[in-house]
């Protein structure tokens, strides 16, 4: 079948509904381009096809059914900067020339007229003005005769350039050139840079939230904390949990409200709690996590913030059965993301009295039960970070809707990496693994959907953590004698400052 | 509190968990604020299944509020327009609910109890003498 008047024909053999688009990328956090993408992809319910991706390229090609598609898809991306229609390609200027040709001559009477403009973007590469200004020229056989507008043209034609990773060499000789330009030095023949290795002339269909990743800089949020999540991360996380309109987000280590904040951006109710009230009562100049979500204007997405930790949440309908005798649900939230205490800066605690021998006598001052009072801090134990893992898992088989995600941030010591056994539950279907490197140590953002119905057989896999069980007085005891670093390997690793410990001989 | 949080929550003392008075709790000397929330159908839809219905009701009750007894039957509406739909700062969700004029008002007295009102002081226990 012909292609139909508005269609290009295509660079590779797609099948006819299927259209080549390029996707430009930010070049950043790499590892998490493509699950975002794949995410959103899956929540639009938009079939795709990724033809050409590279972590070292900004640039993808990816095969979807209209630009409509290419619109929604893209419109809540962070890690992209926007969409274009591919209209040809090449490793050289007379091959783009060719497939432009050959691909769209039947479109160029759609743009005669319209208002337009054209860009440039280069990768790892660069171009004098004068000579992208002959290259845009060269496109002059598209005959587009309407005005060339700078700003808010009716379409944007990019020229897009992929170098290969230059030397330093290289970089050093490209600014000297490009002092030279400034100088108004004689023109000179530019062609002795290295030429890109790959080519492209698009169409600009449409744009990402990337935009949005200022609105929510942490410079210009109201209330933060130490441990704060980066704006950009927090809304790549909300992409991951697939929150939107009408759902219900939950995070319990709230902590000021990143994720809290990203998952009312994009339209859930968010719920919050942390162990440590302050974060959610605020500071005494009323800063607070409430006050982040009235200065971002999302009020009406904040759904209510607790104290409380994950071991003893009041989340849930317990001891009541609804009518037929049958267990009430307990499935409310759309997403549950957090990004666990790692025990580096706070030791990790839990509620409870550090000895459960103790008998459970309350404390009265003046004859007052302190933990009735407003202010009362409950005693906090030690906890241990596996433990903690598997009770986040636990919470979320119960706590999340079928086909309800869960996303979760955890450290690793790159040292480890081999040992990192990746948390996993029956109920919870493990979607993508992304990585963020720091020196010695790297996170891990993994993203979870709850399945429809409860899985009957157990994960096989001696890596699992074992199921959380009530634990006897004799093994709580036991292990409460160990300190904060017995408890979490990733703490003592991070103090010991990732040292390889000597080998044995 | 929103009345919706009290729906989803229960007794958190691990000693509680097994009694039935653990959950609805009841809300005592609760002083209440009200303020404008956009109203959206599709979050009600969303929320509807997930809602323990006679302890909705119990829970009205106690601060003022009369629900139907019997959980309101609703068309679900969908889940890719929910992917779809713009989130504007203000301003009402512009979407066709394609419910009847009785479900409509159910839905507004619902979107007022869950989403508009909300607990700023007062005690939560297990009992409701």
């Amino acid at each position: 079948m012909a292609a139909t008047a508005d269609s290009l024909a295509p660079v590779s053999n797609l099948p006819p509904p299927m259209r080549e688009y390029l996707i430009h990328f930010a070049q950043v956090h790499e590892t998490f381009r493509k699950p975002e993408l794949e995410s959103l992809a899956k929540l639009f319910n938009i079939d795709y096809e990724i033809l050409q991706y590279s972590e070292k390229s900004p640039f993808a090609r990816i095969a979807l059914k209209s630009n409509e598609a290419a619109k929604t898809l893209i419109s809540r991306s962070i890690l992209s900067k926007a969409i274009y229609e591919l209209w040809g390609t090449g490793t050289t200027y007379d091959e783009v020339h060719t497939s432009v040709k050959s691909r769209t001559s039947h479109l160029w009477h759609l743009y005669k007229t319209c208002s337009f403009k054209f860009g440039f973007e280069s990768f790892n590469g660069m171009r004098t003005e004068s000579y992208k200004k002959k290259l845009i020229e060269s496109f002059s056989y598209v005959g587009f005769d309407g005005p060339i507008r700078m700003k808010n043209p009716d379409e944007l034609f990019v020229i897009m350039e992929d170098y290969e990773a230059t030397s330093m060499v290289d970089l050093e000789r490209f600014a000297a050139l490009n002092i030279d330009e400034k100088a108004e030095a004689p023109s000179r023949n530019p062609t002795h840079l290295d030429e890109p290795h790959q080519i492209y002339f698009t169409r600009f269909i449409g744009k990402s939230s990337r935009a949005i990743i200022e609105t929510y800089d942490l410079k210009k949020r109201n209330y933060i904390g130490t441990t704060s999540m980066d704006a950009e991360l927090s809304l790549v996380t909300a992409n991951m949990a697939h929150v939107g309109p009408g759902k219900l987000a939950y995070d319990p280590f709230v902590g000021t409200g990143s994720f809290a904040v990203a998952c009312a951006h994009f339209g859930a109710v968010t719920f919050g709690s942390d162990i440590d009230g302050r974060m959610i009562r605020g500071t005494k100049s009323g800063k607070s996590l409430r006050s982040n979500f009235e200065q971002y204007k999302i009020m009406d997405r904040y759904g209510d913030m607790f104290v409380s930790d994950l071991t003893n949440s009041p989340l849930g309908r317990f001891g009541a059965t609804a009518e037929g005798g049958k267990k009430r649900s307990e499935q409310i939230f759309d997403a549950i993301i957090c990004d666990p205490p790692y025990g580096v800066r706070e030791g990790l605690k839990v509620l409870g009295s550090r000895d459960p021998s103790r008998p459970k006598v309350p404390t009265i001052i003046d004859g007052v039960a302190q933990h009735t009072l407003k202010d009362f801090v409950p005693p906090k134990r030690p906890y241990s970070f596996d433990k903690m893992l598997n009770d986040i898992m636990n919470f979320a088989s119960t706590h999340l809707v079928p086909n309800g995600r869960l996303c979760i941030w955890l450290p690793t010591a790159d040292e480890d990496f081999n040992e990192f056994s990746v948390p996993a539950h029956r109920n919870l279907k493990l979607e993508s693994i992304c990585v963020q490197n720091f020196n010695k140590w790297s996170r891990r953002l993994l993203t979870y959907t709850r399945y429809e119905v409860d899985q009957d057989q157990p994960v096989v896999d001696e890596e699992v953590l074992p199921d959380a069980t009530e634990e006897t007085l004799d093994t709580a005891k036991a292990r409460l004698a160990r300190t904060a670093d017995a408890l979490n390997p990733f703490r003592r690793k991070y103090f010991e400052g990732f040292k390889t410990p000597p080998s044995e001989d | 509190m929103k009345l919706l949080t009290a729906n989803f929550i229960s007794c958190a003392v691990k000693a509680c968990k097994s009694s039935s008075l653990s959950f609805p709790l009841h809300f005592k000397d609760a002083e209440l604020a009200s303020k404008s929330v956009p109203y959206n159908p599709l979050l009600l839809s969303n929320l509807l299944p997930r809602l323990d219905w006679p302890a909705l009701v119990t829970s009205s009750k106690e601060l003022g509020f009369t629900l139907p007894d019997t959980k309101p039957e609703l068309p679900r509406l969908s889940a890719t327009a929910a992917a779809a739909a713009t989130t504007t700062s203000d301003g009402d969700m512009n979407m066709d609910s394609g419910v009847g004029e009785e479900d409509e008002k159910t839905l507004r007295m619902l979107h007022k109890v869950l989403m508009e009102t909300e607990v700023v002081e007062g005690k939560m226990s297990k009992n409701n003498l």
